[in-house]
């Protein structure tokens, strides 16, 4: 049996071998073409090959990386700064394009109203507490504003919003048309009716404001615009206040009381103009 | 967790929780709803009700100075009231209410109706600026979604207290002269 087997073993050694023989003839007549037997080798091999030569790469690029790494740092602080030149442009630019707005706004309110001096202050917070309704805007004393000066938006050519309540150098407190304090004297646009527009709680709470203390019998529509009269000279006259919502008798029966809706919602506001100064009508 | 580095981490995080309520009071709050709960003049009595009334008065000072800030004509009412009312809240939340979920439970609404209450005494009503149709025009909804929405504050505040160590109970002092005594 043992002697059978080492036939066979080096039977199969000597085919192997001849065909190997052949194998090396044939490539040998035939070049350009890889033999069979590295064909086959290659084939196998192929995945091997291909990692070793992805591993062989990263190692080389890392080996660049480390070999050029100063440059690269160069090259990623220049990059880096001008990101930041860009990214300043880029803020200038905005800040010059909203400064071109609000000028180009007050421009506007300029040419409705030319006696008036405004400064432009954006609106930082809106009433916090239930008992007044108020903006707070980020322009105080340093910027020309004290208490009583009239705050305008620019929608409608300069709507009166409130009235500066509180002041500090670098903020104030704005009080609203609609909050229960506010009070001033205002006229009807249609039948130049004088009367007092005034805030009270029932009022504020739903957005609203009053016009008290009309005679009975007053020519009233709903949708009248009320401007202020400027009576004691505190706020400028002819600004549009509100709109008559609704029209119902008093109590006692002598009087009448308009529901008002501010011309301008206090909610949408970002940006507002205080009146600093303004040329009283007929002053030499 | 020492005990010290408790009461640092306890207290750190009733900042973070003043200032997230702050921010909720002077932003959101405003924006979403038509009444606005007080949340920054209630805690503080809750702070008080969970730490005592030391910590209630130093916390109710700290607060009322936000909220006179925050809210508008109030000058230093807030500074005021929620230091005493912190303090007295601390004071006898202890010695009549054995847990502080009970307490703060009995002890927040009176404290939240007291200073609605002296709010509109102070700052309405004396100055003129309202009338007596106002407490239940104003202040009356305000109390009530304060109220409501207490749990919602009281909830964190109630787990920061929670993170400190229970005290551990000391033994009683045994003046000198026993001690000399037992001593002996």
């Amino acid at each position: 049996m043992k002697r059978l087997l080492k036939r066979k073993a080096a039977f199969t050694a000597a085919a192997v071998g001849v065909a190997l023989v052949i194998m090396g003839i044939i490539s040998a007549f035939t070049s350009g073409r890889a033999s069979i037997l590295t064909s086959a080798a290659g084939f196998v091999t192929k995945p091997f090959r291909l990692l070793a030569s992805s591993v062989s790469g990263g190692a080389s690029s890392f080996l660049g990386y480390i070999r050029d790494y100063d440059a690269l740092q160069a090259e990623n602080t220049a990059l880096a700064a001008e990101i930041e030149r860009l990214r300043r442009e880029n803020r200038e630019l905005e800040g010059m394009r909203r400064e071109n707005e609000e000028l180009r706004v007050i421009a506007g309110l300029k040419e409705t109203r030319p006696s008036f001096v405004f400064v432009s202050a954006a609106v930082t917070a809106r009433s916090t507490s239930n008992w007044a309704r108020t903006l707070t805007l980020d322009k105080g004393s340093s910027a020309g504003i004290a208490a009583g000066h009239s705050v305008l938006s620019a929608e409608g050519g300069g709507c009166l919003v409130g009235v500066v309540a509180e002041v500090s150098p670098g903020w104030c407190v704005v009080r609203l048309v609609t909050d229960s304090s506010f009070a001033a004297g205002a006229v009807v646009y249609r039948t130049a009716q004088t009367a007092v527009a005034e805030g009270r709680f029932d009022l504020m709470t739903r957005g609203r404001l009053g016009l008290l203390r009309l005679p009975s019998g007053s020519d009233l529509r709903i949708g009248d615009l009320v401007l202020t009269s400027g009576a004691g000279g505190v706020l400028p006259p002819g600004l549009p206040i509100a709109a008559v919502a609704s029209v119902y008798d008093e109590k006692d029966g002598f009087s009448l009381t308009a529901e008002l809706v501010p011309a301008v919602s206090p909610d949408r506001l970002s940006a507002v103009y205080v009146v600093i100064a303004y040329e009283q009508v007929g002053e030499p | 967790m020492s005990a010290r580095a408790a009461a640092y981490a306890v207290w750190a995080l009733y900042g973070a929780l003043t200032l997230f309520v702050f921010l909720l009071q002077l932003s959101l709050f405003p924006a979403l709803l038509p009444v606005r709960p007080m949340w920054l003049p209630l805690l503080p009595l809750i702070v008080a009700v969970l730490e005592g009334e030391w910590s209630g008065l130093w916390f109710g000072l700290a607060a009322g100075v936000l909220c006179d800030t925050v809210f508008f004509g109030t000058g230093v009412f807030y500074s005021v009231a929620l230091m005493l009312l912190s303090a007295a809240a601390g004071r006898h939340a202890g010695s009549l209410f054995s847990g502080k979920v009970a307490a703060c439970a009995a002890i927040c609404p009176a404290g939240v109706l007291l200073t609605g209450l002296l709010h509109f005494l102070f700052c309405q009503a004396l100055p003129g600026r309202a009338g007596i149709a106002a407490l239940w025009l104003i202040a009356a909804p305000e109390a009530a979604v304060t109220l409501l929405s207490a749990p919602l504050l009281f909830l964190p505040a109630w787990l920061i207290s929670r993170i400190r160590p229970a005290a551990k109970k000391r033994a009683p002092r045994v003046p000198y002269r026993i001690k000399r005594y037992l001593r002996r």
